[in-house]
């Protein structure tokens, strides 16, 4: 099982990582993955709304423009919240 | 199909919801998608997370968040970090890197300790492989 404030580096998936050369800047990719700013946010991470803390209530737009305010869904559902993006 | 989508199908009958926020383009501009700019506006923002849609066939609701960033800074800033937040409003996993298949542990033993679904089959870990980005 893994830890609740689980620190996952970023896999480097098939090929050993060499599939992310057709898709991305090589040295722009180094560069950002050692850059204090990025080292920064992955180290507080964790300690932002830790496991047994309460998430934090917001609200946004879906894409036909509904409203989604989390804590409307609080004693209703289990959320999964993540990101996403095309790139 | 994105595994958070498959994540959403399997407990579709367990009381869990997927959000997934659209943010910003990480790699805009880059080798594999030369034609991705940064956000302009809102509106162009919302174009994105369409077309994002569209390209890996998502399902779970898409949240976008605004032009400031304040939804993905409050919440860690990360490109791909994952909560996973129980009924009672409490975190009760969070990650650095968005892994349906380790959220799937968690998933299960919290719906599975869940008594509102106590006479139902227990829910088992999927394992879920890792893949390339879709082509666009």
């Amino acid at each position: 099982m893994r830890p609740t404030n689980d620190f996952i580096r970023k896999p480097t998936g098939p090929l050993m990582g060499l599939w992310s050369w057709k898709y991305l800047n090589f040295w722009k990719t180094i560069k950002l993955v050692n850059s204090n700013r990025v080292k920064e946010f992955y180290g507080r991470f964790p300690s932002i709304f830790p496991p047994g803390n309460k998430f934090p209530n917001f609200e946004l737009k879906d894409l036909e423009g509904a409203s989604h305010r989390v804590s409307n869904y609080f004693g209703k559902k289990n959320l999964v919240v993540t990101t996403g993006a095309i790139t | 199909m994105p595994f958070f989508e498959k994540l959403a199908d399997k407990y579709a009958n367990r009381d869990v919801k997927v959000f997934n926020i659209y943010v910003r383009e990480p790699h805009a501009g880059e080798r594999g998608f030369l034609e991705i700019k940064n956000h302009e506006n809102f509106e162009h923002k919302l174009e994105y997370a369409k077309e994002l849609a569209r390209i890996k066939g998502m399902k779970n609701t898409i949240l976008v968040d605004g032009m400031d960033q304040k939804v993905h800074e409050m919440l860690g800033n990360l490109p791909t970090f994952v909560y996973l937040v129980g009924k009672d409003g409490l975190v009760k996993y969070k990650a650095t890197w968005s892994d349906a298949e380790y959220v799937d542990q968690h998933l299960a033993e919290l719906v599975n300790g869940d008594p509102a679904f106590s006479d139902m089959p227990k829910m088992e870990q999927t394992i879920f492989t890792f893949s390339a980005p879709t082509e666009i």
